[in-house]
């Protein structure tokens, strides 16, 4: 009795306050500005963006927004940065969505999630962005849908840090990297075309990051062609080392099923599976393994790929005494029997490197067939989403060190590993210049100077606050790896 | 009356020859035996080319031989800092932009260390390229030289110096400071090597 009454009290608390909050609709016409909007909403408002030309950075700190764009006859709202701005919209919210946006000329991101779970980023027509495109960091949970993208000097779909995400049906082509699944876990790559890329699919782990696995990716019906940009990253960046041609690369990604793609026309080589030292031979993180481990690769279509090998692959080829570039290749320690990975169809490609690799079992059922009748067929075929059934817990950023922690993998370590060069220099070297001092590297981040000629300029960080960049600061100059 | 007028204009032309040879003399009498007439350096004394270093890296690090915090136990260094000890701050003004004056000599000299230049190029686009540039051609925004010109054995010896405390440890030292730092992450004398053996492909 006691119990039930207290239940119909907590109830009525709730959808009092549920009222009380009631979601809000708020409107953004050309001229005006869509940041304000956002310093007026709460959490759980809706944010309507009609057509016109907006040159801001959107960011988003409050939970539960969904930022829609209007397309009305044809005219977009469109984010223009105009190559001055870094970012388009920069997300630390959790659940937060968007949709329907245009948006070009920017010189590092178009949408990048900050930590943020939840989250859904669907419909957007992205041009030029620099860096990447679209990318959440260190977010759980999330979809990602019906994106257009190109011209990204990085990746334009960059999966970064990130658990539970499908990555399905987008378009991808002219980027460096197409789609890249870095140092993530439980990701669906489904139904996308990622073609005139310098490489289509890449799933890999980047050393010296602070999640330090990459594993359980499903890159199933793909279209994956013609992947042979040449490859327009900063020189000395780690996807420099990307060798034009690469249809799916799979570097020290384990238990990576490869299924029903059509990939033709990459020309150094449809799949590669590889160990770490493929990119980079610094392979100096004693807490990752290089090794690419329980690959399945299954019924894929393939033809015209490998005619005209990059660089190093084409050495490779010539010391296997072949001018061409193969279908398949298994490359240093992914060769191996111990690895544990598997083929189907074997004799159906050109391949190297599979000699050791088992047979997968056959495959019985088409995929859409599989999700139909939903019958345990062993593979990954009957799968519909790596998204989790419930949302995940909201992340939340204390004022301590673990906050730092979160801030520090949500924003920096997009641009900063250890000891690796991605697109700013390695943690390693900035604890180098300054030492041990806090204040004058928090300084630094909140009014960057640039002082490398041949590094993109660093944005700054000033929304995060004193206290936190402080903490980071800190943070970053202990890192140990 | 005539002699007189002689020897005046005598003495004034001389003086004329004087500023405008003095830069390039400071140089010769008190580097060249050493560095080079033209400021390539001498690898059996020790001496590093000098041509590619820029002005302000070069003021520096005289600065810090004579106030003895470039100081250190290696006898090159000593020989470099007995050297010049004496001189005061007009010559090495001058000698300094003799030098800078010098075309750049940035092609190394033959490999003296056998390193894998692959792994070299990994190594240095991770761990010195944010300094040295990626093409090592210096940053001065940052203080970091132009390796470009160095010898192996010159680079390799000033390396490991910064990894082991010999170089970089004075507190006035900012930028050797900051060096050290960085080369006490790596140390390994092999994958030293394999960068420098990198460095001079890109000399070429
Ligand atoms: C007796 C030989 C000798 C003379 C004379 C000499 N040097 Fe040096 N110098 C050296 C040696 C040896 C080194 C290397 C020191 C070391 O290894 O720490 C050196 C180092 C230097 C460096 C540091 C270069 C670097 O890359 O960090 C500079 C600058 C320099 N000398 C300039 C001069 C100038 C200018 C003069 C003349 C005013 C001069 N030196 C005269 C032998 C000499
Ligand atoms: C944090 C920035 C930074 C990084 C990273 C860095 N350096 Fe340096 N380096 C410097 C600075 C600054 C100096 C000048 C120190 C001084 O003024 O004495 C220097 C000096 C040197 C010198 C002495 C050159 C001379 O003429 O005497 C060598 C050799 C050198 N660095 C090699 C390297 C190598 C090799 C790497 C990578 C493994 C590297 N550095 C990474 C900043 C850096």
């Amino acid at each position: 009795m006691k119990i039930k009454l207290s239940q119909a009290l907590s109830i009525f608390l709730l959808s009092l306050a549920s009222a009380m909050a009631q979601a809000a609709t708020l409107e953004v016409k050309e001229g005006e500005s869509i940041q304000a909007a956002l310093t007026k909403a709460k959490a759980g408002d809706t944010i309507k963006v009609y057509p016109g030309t907006y040159h801001e950075t959107v960011f988003v700190d409050k939970d539960d927004i969904s930022l829609i764009g209007v397309v009305e006859d044809g005219e977009w709202p469109h984010l223009d940065g105009e190559k001055i701005l870094n970012d388009a919209i920069l997300y630390s919210g959790n659940g937060f969505s968007v949709e329907w946006f245009k948006i070009t000329k920017y010189k590092g991101n178009a949408i990048m999630g900050q930590s943020g779970n939840n989250f859904s980023i669907r419909n957007n027509w992205v041009i030029d962005t620099g860096l990447y495109g679209i990318f959440p960091e260190f977010g759980h949970n999330g979809l990602i849908e019906n994106n257009i993208l190109s011209e990204i000097e990085d990746a334009a779909i960059y999966v970064g840090m990130s658990d539970y995400v499908d990555v399905r049906n987008n378009q991808v082509f002219d980027n460096v990297a197409g789609i890249e699944v870095e140092n993530s876990r439980h990701v669906l790559v489904e139904g996308n075309v990622a073609r005139n890329n310098t490489g289509g699919i890449l799933v890999f782990i980047t050393p010296g990051l602070p999640i330090k696995s990459s594993y359980d990716a499903v890159i199933r019906r793909n279209f994956v062609t013609n992947n042979n940009t040449p490859n327009f990253a900063i020189p000395g960046s780690l996807v420099a080392g990307i060798p034009s041609g690469t249809g799916i690369l799979v570097m020290s990604g384990d238990q990576v099923v490869i299924e029903d793609n059509i990939i033709t026309g990459n020309n150094t080589g449809g799949i590669i599976v590889t160990s770490g030292d493929f990119v980079t031979e610094v392979a100096s993180d004693k807490d990752s393994d290089p090794h690419s481990d329980n690959v399945e690769i299954r019924n894929n279509v393939m033809f015209d790929n490998g005619n005209d090998p990059d660089g190093e692959m084409k050495l490779l080829m010539l010391s296997k005494f072949s001018t061409k570039g193969p279908d398949i290749l298994a490359y240093q320690s992914a060769a191996d029997k111990e690895r544990g990975s598997c083929i189907s169809r074997r004799g159906a490609y050109r391949s190297y490197g599979l000699e050791e690799w088992a047979d997968c079992d056959a495959p019985t059922v088409r995929a859409a067939d599989a999700v139909a009748t939903a019958t345990d067929i062993g593979t990954s075929r009957q799968l519909t989403t790596k998204m989790l059934e419930a949302p995940a817990d909201p992340r939340v950023i204390t004022a301590d060190a673990g906050g730092a922690e979160v801030v520090y993998n949500g924003i920096c370590a997009g641009c900063h590993a250890y000891n690796v060069r991605l697109i700013g220099p390695p943690a390693l070297v900035i604890q180098a210049q300054y030492g041990d001092d806090v204040q004058a590297l928090a300084d630094y981040v909140a009014n960057p100077v640039k002082r490398r000629p041949d590094f993109p300029a660093m944005p700054p960080q000033g929304h995060v606050s004193e206290d936190m960049r402080l903490l980071v600061a800190e943070y970053m100059l202990g890192l140990e790896g | 009356m005539i002699r007189r007028v002689l020897l005046s204009t005598a003495v004034f032309s001389l003086l004329m020859i004087a500023v405008a040879a003095t830069a390039e003399d400071s140089y010769q009498v008190h580097c060249a035996q050493c560095h080079g007439i033209a400021g390539q350096g001498n690898n059996a004394l020790g001496a590093p080319n000098l041509t590619q270093l820029s002005a302000p890296y070069i003021r520096r690090q005289l600065e810090g031989f004579q106030a003895g915090w470039r100081e250190s136990d290696d006898s090159y260094t000593q020989t470099m800092m007995a050297a010049i000890a004496a001189l005061d701050a007009p010559v090495l003004a001058s000698a300094t932009s003799a030098i800078d004056a010098f075309p750049d000599k940035s092609h190394t000299t033959a490999a003296t260390h056998a390193g894998n230049k692959k792994r070299g190029k990994d190594l240095y686009n991770a761990y010195c390229s944010a300094c040295h540039g990626t093409n090592a051609v210096g940053n001065d925004a940052l203080g970091a030289p132009n390796l470009l010109g160095l010898s192996q054995d010159y680079l390799t010896r000033q390396y490991r110096h910064f990894a082991e405390g010999r170089r970089g440890g004075h507190s006035d030292d900012r930028y050797g400071q900051q060096m050290a730092r960085l080369a006490r992450a790596l140390k390994d004398p092999q994958l030293i090597d394999d960068v420098s053996s990198y460095v001079a492909t890109l000399a070429e």
